[in-house]
């Protein structure tokens, strides 16, 4: 045999978790980002919803802290909806692809394969709106000056991203038990109601609390940014709540993740 | 390296909440060198190949490669490290090259050290043929290139028990007889469980075969012994071209300007022109076939040692 191959390094069965969780994650990125629905879906949501920016006015404002916060309110509208629209069908890409029989016969269990999807393709999905915001950011800059740029950097990670995590977690992971259709559907039933119908029609939801994943307690309690829902709830938020807002949606995530984890390696052999 | 000692033990696989028995107490001990696997469809050859990889838990009894059974996952997971497998149904990302695909599944496979990884890749990719077209994406690829990755994959990890599930199936003549000896080759001191419909694949590289029909080991012996099931069976009957086919086995069917030639398995004289022929390992497989029940489990001598 000795003829034909040279081994190289004996292979590991069960170490190099981080190394296979990150290879899982590089490849899965890779595969993501370079799909044109990505780009579309999510940065045409972007661009419907700031086409008419809200609340009327705010673009005049002085204050850079408002500005950007306002500018990440109208990306956080919508654009969650588009990535969870476009990474609901990774979840059965393996299986649907013929790859599940080659995967399992690994020795490598379902862990590093979940978040490294999870980290990959969660990431090329938000990559476009990372992009777009770095475009935003630009032109905010060449009006406004460099002072835009720390707090609009600021403004992406406490606004825009723990929604947007959240949406990812649910989204490779809940297709398992529902597919992806019936899952875009009900995100985006979720995410219209859980974050926009707020206390007006009397509907109970976490519209306007700390547990929605909309932004606005980080951006009313730190950026002065407009209030919407928790406004109208008569909420003046504290950094507090603000921290309990983005820590909701992550720790959500992080569940959803780690419960989905646990139950496919009891169902998988691997 | 040596090979593996895989021992199956009365493995018995159940689908449908026992329904459907796939496997039905399977017992046998592969030897090293390339072993054929043969049965009809639905013989229950990818059960047991699923089973052998660790993808397919049984219903009962045991598969143990060098005493460690397939039981715990930490023990499915040592085998597993030391197994290579290119499934019937043979999947690959569209959208990465094959260096990618290569690379990623060299990592799932443990070989975690990034330039002993890369020196991998690439000799299992020049070993396959496909280095000049390593960073083209698969999609682009032909089916025989693409299951040219998938044995690229399988041998990765450098595996003792390496195991290939009708590896030829829709590649043209010049890439079976590529493949075929390509898997001669990886042979040598490894085990190389080959699975195919097609005899000839089988003849030209197995010693040893065994066929399972049914769930049921029908045969285990070497290939040899199998066409010498048939021996003194087959026959040659021509007969017009219009009439009625012989209601016996037919291995095959040779139409021709003086009437149509049946190749029959018979035990008797079945025409007074009949012409009695040798018998190859095709005329052992259909005897077997239509011989086999699964009461009547029939043995050959014992794997040949290789």
């Amino acid at each position: 045999m000795t003829a034909v191959l040279e081994r190289t390094a004996p292979p590991l069965a069960a170490r190099g978790w981080w190394a296979k969780t990150v290879a899982a994650a590089r490849y899965e990125y890779l595969m993501q980002v370079r799909r044109p629905a990505v780009w579309l879906v999510v940065i045409g949501l972007i661009a419907l919803r700031c086409a008419s920016p809200f609340p009327p006015g705010f673009t005049s404002t002085t204050d850079h802290s408002t500005l950007v916060a306002d500018w990440a309110f109208n990306f956080i509208m919508l654009c969650p909806i588009g990535v969870g629209a476009v990474l609901a069908d990774r979840v059965r890409r393996e299986a649907r692809l013929g790859l599940d029989d080659l995967l399992t016969s690994t020795p490598t269990g379902i862990g590093p394969r979940l978040w490294g999807k999870a980290v990959g393709a969660g990431a090329a999905s938000i990559t476009p709106v990372a992009v777009a915001w770095v475009g935003l950011l630009g032109y905010l800059t060449a009006q406004r000056g460099a002072g835009v740029i720390p707090v609009g950097l600021a403004a992406f990670a406490a606004i825009i991203l723990p929604g947007l995590v959240f949406v990812v977690a649910c989204s490779v992971t809940v297709p398992y038990l529902a597919g992806p259709v019936l899952y875009r559907l009900g995100l985006f039933g979720y995410w219209i109601w859980g974050n926009m119908v707020g206390p007006r029609y009397g509907i109970p939801t976490p519209a306007g609390t700390p547990f929605e994943a909309i932004g606005e307690y980080p951006s009313g309690a730190w950026f002065h940014g407009v209030m919407f829902d928790a406004k109208q709830r008569g909420v003046h938020p504290t950094g507090g709540q603000a921290v309990l807002s983005i820590a909701f949606p992550l720790l959500v995530g992080l569940a959803v993740l780690v419960i989905t984890q646990f139950v496919l390696t009891k169902r998988s052999p691997s | 390296m040596t090979a593996p000692n895989v021992t199956i033990t009365d493995l018995t696989v159940t689908f449908r909440r026992g329904e459907v028995r796939a496997l039905d107490g399977i017992s046998l001990r592969l030897p090293v060198g390339m072993v054929g696997l043969l049965g009809p469809n639905g013989a229950g050859k990818t059960t047991f190949m699923r089973v052998l990889t660790g993808v397919l838990l049984p219903t009962s009894g045991s598969v143990a490669v060098d005493g460690t059974e397939l039981t715990s996952r930490s023990q499915r997971r040592e085998v597993k490290a030391t197994t290579g497998y290119l499934p019937q149904e043979l999947g690959l990302y569209p959208d990465l090259t094959a260096y990618q695909f290569l690379d990623y599944m060299a990592l799932l496979k443990g070989i975690t050290d990034r330039r002993a990884r890369r020196a991998r890749v690439k000799e299992v990719l020049e070993l396959v043929s496909l280095g000049d077209v390593a960073n083209r994406k698969v999609k682009g690829y032909s089916g025989g290139m693409k299951r040219r990755v998938g044995i690229a994959q399988a041998i990765l990890n450098d595996p003792r028990l390496l195991i290939v599930d009708e590896p030829t199936v829709g590649l043209d003549p010049e890439e079976r007889l590529r493949f075929r000896s390509l898997l001669a080759r990886l042979a040598g001191d490894r085990t190389v469980l080959l699975s195919t419909h097609i005899v000839d694949d089988i003849v030209q590289t197995c010693p040893n075969v065994v066929v399972i029909e049914r769930g049921h080991v029908a045969f285990q012996g070497a290939i040899g012994d199998l066409a010498t099931r048939a021996e003194g069976m087959v026959w040659h009957l021509t007969q017009p071209a219009t009439a009625v086919p012989p209601d016996l086995p037919t291995v095959n069917v040779t139409p021709s300007m003086t009437g149509t030639t049946y190749r029959v398995l018979s035990s008797g004289t079945p025409a007074p022109d009949a012409e009695r022929v040798s018998a190859t390992v095709e005329d052992g497989y259909i005897a077997l076939m239509h011989d086999t029940t699964p009461e009547r489990a029939q043995h050959g001598p014992d794997l040949r040692a290789v």
